[in-house]
């Protein structure tokens, strides 16, 4: 009877068995160390495309380091792994822009927010490009800008876990209002689109942000006289 | 060596000091963090301060002249500075409305004609902290709460706060065109890329309707169907598995809320909702509701009658009247009724690419169109019927005037007004008013799939013996089902990957039943729920069904339900095809 030979790894500097044949996502799955994947569909295990590249992770030691996608990379013996440094934090932060950068956050729109796996990539990697929306379940008809109430939702920082809008309270914008351009013209879109008068959320916006850029940036798009 | 730990400063400028209280209401945790960091600092708490300290977390704004020189103190003794909740971090806070006025006049308010006079006179211009120094890291909120100051805590213990800097992102958003279809359609400028879905078409259910299509010399590239087709013509089985596995919600299905209202609105309407109870399992998941699902599916009931259906009847009853048909067929041994028409993606898979099983299909047993016969009789032709299922290829069934998702029926219910989370449960539940049985157990969730221990339970009815199943795994997602009744064995064939169903079109003969599941977990997994789907998700779901099942099980209500299918039987059945 042969027995199948185990490959020793080293992950963050622990001595680590795998089987051959394995890669090095599924060995840190398995012992519980995170990496952040999006394109890996845990419904189909064998298939990874491979596409998002946010499963970076370092291989090699001294000067010779490669950054190469976890779930694509087969285990040898070894084989240095590490899941975590100041380079991949940049690395995965750049990709998470560009993935954002791809995509069009009308999330009053969409039935993923409140679920949406951006949420919890912009949190770990400190992108600041993402509203309150998306972490609100409410979404289409279901939305509080559907039912008339003057939201701040489409403006303000995330990661509150829209624990407001939840219990149907409308935002106040308690953490912030986002300076970035495409994010006030698409709120001031949905405003217009929804019939909310967009005095009223000039209004809202002065309670937590009196003296901010965006307040006068809004005021440019969306044409609010004083 | 003992590793050095990490010094922690926490500070309150001029503010209410609401953030620095609220690191002390983690009593529990409090202990812990002690462990790992040393508080350095921390005015509200100790009384030994001592600086430097590594980070500086620092609340509160800049409002007198003495403040300033703090926070230039605070800057000059740490190597990290934080603002700390929404005063220090979002140009002021609440304290920014104090502009609005001149500051002469607010302060002859307050104080009268008393002069304050160098270090402690209120300035009169509110800035953000970071235009008085640098500022490395933002934590927002008013205040912030206690889960997110112990997660950054442990995440700055990790790694060290990278600093916080927006990139000008500029979307260039050029109009790709929608992909559209009766049932569903997909926008590509929501989409990521990320091969998901095309993946699942190509691999799993082996269609392959979508790929990647480059345009304009392949610089941009699109998720689409070919030549733009709509997803009928391309091929598309409605399973709705690409709609579950986007992780950005570019898929959207068609909404039949608006149709739904107007048949409402109209009090001449005589209306039945049927509901399929999987469907609410999502929605009590999605807005992480923690109670009893029987109580949960009593609550949606109350509300579909609250905003006018006149009779609420369980589609479980469908199912099993299709199950003992499918029975009765297994038991004659019929040699062209073999694979059950209770899925309607697995059926249009048939349809469109496997065109010589399309005999073998028995299409009255088809749930919906049994369902339908009786309640057509019962409440006359002219009611209307509105079908509420986790299914998306019923989207197309003329059977019924409406079909709702998950959570389309919640956009409905609170477009009424109605909470479900708060409405008072309905005791009586599902209506009894056709003659059998009222309310069943769902079946399509058993590892089996619907070929569980219901039908082998009618099938030993039937043929008066006891009986058993043994499973044996032929390849991933395809097995094989031996059932024993008696002296008879019966031999099924269990198909989880459609792809798969190529290779047994020929070994079809050596099989009395044959059933196709295309969605992952079954009717769990389907795609009227509410997006992403993981397999944690669909496990819960599953047990969520397995502890309603225990509830309303019991024999009483097979025999009512066999009973009404010979009741039917005696009329004779037609086929819908």
């Amino acid at each position: 009877m042969s027995r199948i030979r185990k490959v020793k790894i080293k992950i963050d500097d622990y001595q680590v068995l795998a089987d051959p044949g394995e890669t090095v996502l599924d060995v840190c799955r398995r012992l519980n160390v995170h990496i952040p994947t999006m394109c890996y569909n845990p419904l189909m295990d064998g298939e990874r495309p491979g596409s998002c590249r946010l499963c970076i992770v370092a291989i090699g030691k001294g000067d010779r380091i490669y950054f190469r996608e976890a779930c694509k990379t087969p285990v040898r013996s070894g084989l240095e792994v590490h899941t975590y440094s100041k380079e991949i934090h940049l690395l995965r932060r750049d990709i998470v822009e560009f993935l954002l950068a791809r995509h069009r956050r009308n999330c009053w729109d969409c039935p993923v927010s409140g679920n949406c796996p951006f949420v919890e990539l912009c949190r770990d990697y400190d992108v600041e490009l993402l509203t309150v929306c998306a972490e609100c379940p409410l979404h289409g008809e279901d939305c509080l800008l559907s039912k008339g109430e003057v939201c701040l939702g489409p403006l303000t920082y995330f990661g509150c876990g829209a624990s407001c809008t939840r219990q149907g309270q409308w935002c106040f914008g308690c953490r912030g209002l986002v300076p970035h351009q495409d994010i006030i013209k698409s709120a001031v879109e949905v405003y217009r689109e929804k019939n909310i008068p967009l005095e009223a959320v000039v209004e809202r916006m002065e309670l937590f942000s009196y003296s901010s850029e965006v307040i006068e940036k809004f005021k440019k798009f969306a044409g609010v006289k004083e | 060596m003992k590793e050095e730990k990490i010094k922690i400063g926490i500070f309150g400028l001029t503010c209410c000091a609401g953030e620095e209280l609220n690191v002390t209401n983690l009593e529990e945790e409090l202990a812990d963090i002690a462990e790992i960091v040393d508080l350095r600092h921390y005015l509200m708490v100790q009384s030994i301060n001592e600086f430097p300290v590594d980070i500086a977390l620092v609340a509160g704004f800049v409002a007198t002249k003495e403040d300033e020189m703090r926070l230039k103190e605070i800057r000059k003794n740490s190597r990290y500075l934080i603002a700390f909740g929404s005063c220090a971090s979002s140009c002021g806070g609440v304290h920014g409305l104090r502009m609005k006025e001149p500051l002469s006049a607010q302060y002859r308010e307050v104080y009268g004609d008393v002069k304050m006079n160098g270090e402690i006179a209120p300035l009169s211009e509110i800035r953000p902290i970071d235009s008085y120094v640098e500022v490395d890291y933002y934590i927002r909120g008013c205040p912030v709460p206690e889960e997110e100051i112990l997660y950054y805590i442990f995440k700055f213990i990790r790694a060290p706060p990278v600093k916080n800097e927006l990139l000008p992102v500029n979307i260039q958003t050029e109009g790709y065109g929608k992909i559209r279809g009766d049932a569903f359609s997909l926008d590509p400028e929501k989409c990521v890329l990320c091969r998901r879905c095309v993946n699942i078409c190509q691999k799993h259910i082996g269609q392959g309707v979508i790929d990647f299509i480059s345009r304009g010399g392949g610089a941009k590239v699109v998720v689409s169907t070919f030549f733009g087709e709509s997803f009928e013509n391309a091929g598309c089985i409605l399973c709705g598995q690409c709609i579950t596995s986007c992780p950005v919600g570019a898929y959207q299905v068609r909404s039949d809320v608006e149709r739904v209202k107007n048949i409402l609105a109209n009090p001449d309407n005589f209306t039945v909702a049927i509901l399929d109870p999987m469907s609410c399992t999502s929605m009590m998941q999605h807005f992480s509701r923690e109670e009893d699902f029987y109580t949960y599916v009593r609550r949606v009931i109350a509300s579909l009658r609250k905003i006018g259906f006149d009779k609420v009847i369980s589609f479980t009853e469908g199912y099993h009247l299709s199950l003992i048909h499918q029975a009765r067929h297994i038991m004659k041994g019929d040699e062209h009724e073999k694979i059950a028409a209770w899925c309607p993606a697995a059926q249009n898979l048939i349809k469109k690419s496997y065109r010589e099983l399309i005999r073998y299909i028995t299409f009255d047993t088809d749930p919906l169109y049994m369902l339908m016969r009786i309640l057509r009789e019962t409440f006359g032709p002219r009611a209307k019927y509105v079908l509420i299922t986790p299914c998306v290829a019923y989207k197309n069934t003329d059977e019924v005037d409406a079909v709702l998702t998950a959570p389309e029926l919640r956009r409905l219910l609170s477009y009424s007004g109605i909470d479900v989370d708060i409405e008072k449960p309905d005791r009586a539940g599902f209506d009894r008013e056709c003659f059998h049985a009222g309310e069943m157990e769902i079946m399509n969730t058993y590892p089996l799939g619907p070929m569980s221990e219901s039908l082998l339970w009618y099938l030993t009815l039937f043929m008066r013996e006891e009986g058993e199943v043994k499973r044996i795994q032929i390849e991933k997602g395809v097995e094989e089902i031996v059932m024993r009744i008696g002296e008879t064995t019966k031999k099924a064939l269990f198909i989880t990957v459609p792809a798969k169903l190529k290779k047994y079109v020929v070994r079809m003969g050596d099989y009395d039943y044959v059933e196709i599941v295309p969605c992952f977990g079954g009717c769990a997994g389907g795609g009227g729920h509410y997006p992403p789907a993981t397999p944690e998700k669909i496990e819960e779901r599953r047990k969520m069904i397995e502890k309603y099942n225990e509830r309303i099980i019991s024999k009483l209500n097979r025999w009512a339900m066999s009973r009404a299918y010979e009741l039917m039987a005696r009329e004779g059945f037609r086929c819908p095809v």
